[in-house]
């Protein structure tokens, strides 16, 4: 049901709490959090994409100054158990090899684990990973997914009988038939780089072990109360010994969920030495960290008015050496997301998760939905022009109506709401659609440079629930009244930086009637907050806003019978506004909220009715939609919401070097009802810049022996400002009709639009050359060898003189 | 983090910088600004015993030298960008400063002193120093002496620079009179390092006619190089032209440089571009 309040501070643009802090430099992330007598820890990581490890000797960095341990493989295996999978591909049906803290046997991609140093300080600790000495055998890499599908092609696991992880299957309808009498049909192969997620903080863990055999562990981590099961269940302790903290965190995008080896690592070596032992991941680790990689072959039938009638896709992703960390699975969402939001009768998607001896997947932002849609916007485009039709029409007769929601999709799902028609209305009014393809075609043939106009549709599930693992649906939620009336909420999402807490103390405020900026909100501690399952897949104002909503009512129903006493009203007709418990029509009748909330605490013996102290509630939100049981073909549907974008882009492509420019972008953005326009606009602008990153300029490249070429942020290019331009939001607002406030996910939607716009426009721009660009990312260097491809050479293209 | 111990060195003269440049015997690597030093040690691509640093070593001067320039090694971007004799003779490295990569905490460290001897093919003063026939004067104990820029590279950071030689100062000539400059830098995005950069000087007489032309190109090749523009001198410049020196620029690179960012085909591919954009930056 939709059920928004009709407050001040839910859809206002409410500042971001203790902002000042944040912008000061005064926040406290985790580098900043020392403990007593702490050490530092550095890992020594494996030089070879796939060796067998000989031997390991580790005397000569045991005596360097400073140093307090080393530990290999071996001894690590026998001090924890296997690390859990997040997402354990086993649960599917798949292949899932068991992962330690540092490598055992042999080593499968280039900067594995191999052993760690703790010294007491960490410049110690990183001198001593050149004395020890690791002998390797070096096996030949499989780099290539498709290599690594062939039989006879060596295996990243020794006990496996091939490389395949898992094979996911999504088909409905008859493919085969409506090929056979489909009108036309294109086929392509598209490529997909590696890319990654680049917080501005890298990764950190610290742990803390008491006398009483208790840990503590700090980390910059995304989801503390999953993370205390996982060491539980690594580390041989109850969850109950164990407290894990999460500080402000400085961009989680994914990378942050856990699974990752240095977890493991530190608990390990801090238990070894008796102290507690740090380890703060350098950027040249964060880059051994990707994923998305993967190629489609895909076939799409339609007919001559432009109608998608069938889609074929064949799906291979290379997700490089399994970890623990939940990765993998975005290959899985990659496939279930097909075909968006287009009606399409006849599917037959199937996905292959392929392991190589590359370095990780961890997930990022956009969990899989970005390798789904560039790919299916790149489809509709090309119907367009080979029917010669405008790719907005297309788009047109294909997306799924107003009138048809919710909607459910072939792989299962079951889209809440949604108008699409309404949001490519507002782009084209924005573009002034007509008017821009008259000016590019003028642009064209009178100056001789080439205007793209890119338009994408972006579907993106959010918040979803995926059983039998500890990707939750649904958070929890703890409001607090003290005496004074101050309000503390305790929730079990976390802030990756981006906002929620404030979106958060919005609702409550408006639910209490309290001020939002008094409020105190507290993310992150096992020990203090509600179970929750942090931060992940757009869901904290779905899971962590509902769950505020129902706790507050709570809280606000003791405070309306408590207020309906001392103001001798109905219980109905009190009111809880500006601090204020006033009764509805007689604005005299009031009493101050604090004063209210002192009188449940302090006068509960002697005024009868008064309601139960303390004015407290926890209260745990399962948005609708999410369905379990499978349907007759076996069918889950794991997502409550489906915001959507339309976005558009107006390029220019340099066709001498290939280089393209930015210059307007925009946004049509429907994630229902907004709590916070200005953290959602805030949001979308990342996502889009880091979609346009991904479509453009980031890759982590390896040679042909898997040997991670992409170190720095130098051979890593993340986009600057002055790559895009400024980002025009335009809003539209349908509401969901399964969250209480009418809210959708609002935090992944836009990577894939951003790495769907760079494709789309640069086509359009070189579609006058007769080129196209079937990969991403789209470089100048792609770009250019796709117009020499299309016969041009040097001097073939240039602009009319001068040049602009 | 730089985990390998090292001594460090503050030189308070050229004298001395060379002194403990023939004493440490090749284990010293000197720092400029530091900007490809500091990164290299951190990455521990290098691991020098010492580090000898310049900037005491009074080599931050800009000052004209005969109708020319000369550079101390230890000028920074930001000093080269201020100085009103480069604007004036010199104005393609004017140009070149303003378009540095990094922004201003970067102008404010990196030399291009240093750029030159670290010899990285990208990296942006090479070419345009080779159009300017710059000379680089080497000191060493056993005395001085000046290279031209264009035989002082050898490869990727291989250069004629000996051990125990030290570059004191870059030497702009004097240009020839009614002289225009032009530089160009083509990179994938802003944070990339230069992919291709080239710098010409032309002098265009009263009738359009083209008398002389210097394009040199740098990042495409392996080392810098000269275009051949003969094929313009006593014509007018025009998009016929341009495609004449686009053509040499492209047939000159001999030994494209590839690296993670780009490839030494895509370089060469686009070096006539570049020639040509630099041609008609200094055109006008």
């Amino acid at each position: 049901m939709t059920d928004a309040p009709a407050g001040k501070n839910v859809g206002s643009r409410q500042r971001k709490l203790k902002g000042d802090l944040f912008l000061t430099g005064r926040a406290t992330y985790f580098n900043d959090i020392t403990v007593p007598n702490v050490a530092h820890a550095a890992v020594k990581r494996s030089p070879h994409a796939h060796a067998r490890i000989v031997s390991i000797d580790t005397s000569r960095a045991a005596a360097a100054p400073g140093v307090l341990a080393v530990l290999v493989g071996e001894e690590a295996k026998e001090l924890h158990n296997p690390i859990p999978y997040f997402i354990d591909p086993a649960v599917f049906g798949g292949k899932s090899p068991p992962v330690y803290c540092l490598a055992v046997g042999k080593v499968k991609y280039w900067g594995q684990p191999v052993a760690a140093v703790v010294a007491e300080t960490p410049g110690d600790a990183q001198a001593a990973l050149d004395l020890i000495d690791v002998q390797y055998e070096v096996l030949e890499p499989v780099v290539d997914a498709d290599r690594a599908l062939e039989p006879g092609s060596p295996r990243v696991n020794d006990d496996w009988d091939d490389n395949l992880v898992i094979e996911i299957p999504f088909v409905e309808g008859d493919c085969d038939a409506a090929f056979d009498g489909a009108e036309h049909v294109i086929e392509g192969e598209f490529r997909m780089g590696r890319n990654s997620t680049q917080p501005i903080e890298t990764r950190g863990n610290l742990a803390v072990w008491a006398p009483d055999g208790s840990l503590t562990f700090y980390g910059a981590i995304q989801n503390p109360h999953p993370l205390r099961m996982h060491l539980s269940q690594t580390l041989g302790i109850p969850e109950t010994k164990i407290r894990v903290i999460a500080p402000n965190v400085g961009g989680g995008l994914g990378l942050k969920m856990h699974g990752h080896p240095e977890e493991t690592l530190v608990c390990v070596l801090a238990k070894r030495i008796g102290r507690p032992v740090k380890w703060l991941e350098d950027r040249r680790e964060t880059l051994l960290i990707g994923g998305i990689e993967n190629v489609q072959r895909y076939k799409i039938a339609f007919d001559s008015t432009g109608r998608i009638t069938a889609l074929q896709n064949r799906i291979v992703a290379n997700v490089g050496n399994l970890t623990s960390a939940p990765g993998w699975g975005m290959a899985f969402l990659m496939g279930l997301s097909y075909p968006t939001g287009y009606k399409v009768a006849n599917t037959d998607v199937g996905v292959k998760v392929v392991t190589t001896n590359k370095g990780v997947w961890n997930a990022i932002r956009g969990y899989g939905k970005q390798g789904t849609n560039p790919v299916m916007e790149r489809m509709v485009d090309a119907i367009a022009h080979r029917l010669g039709l405008d790719p907005v029409e297309v788009r047109r007769r294909n997306l799924i109506e107003k009138h048809e929601f919710p909607y459910p999709t072939n792989s299962g799902l079951n889209i809440d709401s949604g108008d699409y028609h309404g949001a490519l209305d507002k782009i084209c009014e924005w573009l002034d659609y007509d008017n821009l393809r008259a000016e590019q075609q003028r642009l064209l043939e009178e100056e001789g440079r080439y205007m793209g106009i890119g338009l994408v549709f972006e579907l993106t599930p959010e918040s979803a629930d995926i059983p039998g693992t500890i990707v939750g649906g649904f958070d929890t939620c703890t409001v607090k009244m003290d005496p004074q009336g101050n309000v503390t909420v305790l929730t079990g999402v976390t802030s990756p930086g981006s906002g929620n807490e404030t979106g958060i103390a919005q609702i409550v405020a408006d639910e209490l009637g309290v001020d939002v900026e008094g409020i105190s909100v507290i993310q992150g501690d096992t020990d203090s907050c509600p179970y929750g399952f942090g931060n992940y897949s757009g869901r904290s104002m779905v899971t962590g806003g509902g769950s505020a909503v129902l706790a507050s009512r709570d809280v606000a129903d003791k405070l309306k019978k408590t207020a309906a006493i001392l103001l001798e009203a109905g219980e109905s007709d009190v009111q809880l506004v500006n601090g204020m418990a006033s009764v509805v029509g007689a604005p005299e009748k009031a009493i101050p909220i604090p004063q209210v909330a002192f009188t449940v605490y302090t006068l509960n013996f002697a005024i009868p009715g008064i309601p139960e102290a303390p004015l407290e509630a926890t209260r745990v939100y399962k948005p609708q939609n999410i369905r379990h049981t499978p349907d007759e073909k076996g069918r889950i549907q794991p997502y409550p919401t489906y915001s959507f974008a339309v976005h558009a882009a107006v390029v220019e492509v340099d066709v001498e070097t290939g280089k393209t420019t930015f210059q307007r972008i925009g946004c049509v953005h429907d994630c229902g009802t907004m709590i916070n326009p200005t953290l959602i606009e805030g949001q979308m602008a990342g996502a889009l810049v880091m979609g346009i990153g991904h479509g453009i300029s980031e890759e982590i490249r390896y040679d042909d022996q898997g040997v991670n070429q992409s170190n720095r942020l130098k051979t890593y290019l993340l986009p600057r400002a002055g790559d895009v331009t400024s980002i025009e939001m335009i809003h539209q607002v349908t509401p969901s009709p399964f969250t209480i406030l009418g809210n959708k996910g609002a935090g992944e939607a836009g990577v894939g639009g951003g790495m769907g716009l760079v494709l789309s426009a640069v086509n359009d721009a070189i579609r006058p050359l007769g080129a196209a660009v079937e990969s991403l990312p789209v470089t100048p260097e792609t770009v250019l060898r796709a117009i020499r491809a299309a016969g041009h050479g040097p001097g073939a293209t240039q602009p009319n003189w001068p040049h602009a | 983090m730089i985990s390998k111990r090292f001594e460090y060195h503050t030189p308070h003269s050229v004298e001395q910088a060379v002194g403990l440049l023939a004493e440490k015997n090749g284990e010293a690597v000197v720092l400029g600004g530091g900007t490809w030093v500091v990164p290299d040690m951190t990455h521990g691509t290098i691991t020098p015993g010492h580090v000898v640093d310049l900037r005491r070593a009074g080599l931050d001067g800009i000052e004209a030298e005969a109708g020319g320039l000369r550079i101390g090694a230890t000028a920074t971007y930001t000093q080269i960008l201020e100085s009103e004799l480069v604007r004036e003779r010199a104005p393609a490295l004017h140009a070149l400063a303003v378009g540095i990569t990094g922004g201003a905490q970067l102008r404010n460290q990196a030399t291009m002193g240093g750029g030159v001897c670290y010899a990285l093919p990208s990296a942006d003063p090479h070419g345009a120093l080779v159009a300017l026939g710059a000379r680089y004067r080497l000191a060493s104990k056993g005395g001085v002496r000046e290279v031209d820029a264009e035989s002082f590279y050898t490869g990727v950071q291989q250069s004629v620079l000996q051990p125990g030689e030290l570059l004191t100062d870059i030497i702009v000539p004097e240009q020839p009179a009614g002289s225009r400059q032009g530089y160009y830098k083509f990179k994938l995005c802003e944070s990339s390092w230069p992919i291709v950069t080239a710098c010409a000087v032309v002098v265009v007489d009263g009738s359009g006619t083209v008398t002389s032309a210097r394009v040199a190109v740098g990042g495409a090749s392996e080392t810098p190089y000269l275009v051949d523009t003969a094929g313009i001198v006593g014509a007018t410049l025009g998009p016929e032209q341009a495609a004449v020196v686009a053509a040499a620029a492209e047939a000159a690179c001999a030994r494209p440089y590839g690296d993670p960012l780009a490839s030494g085909e895509y370089r060469k591919m686009i070096a006539g571009a570049i020639a040509k954009r630099a041609l008609l930056a200094a055109a006008g």
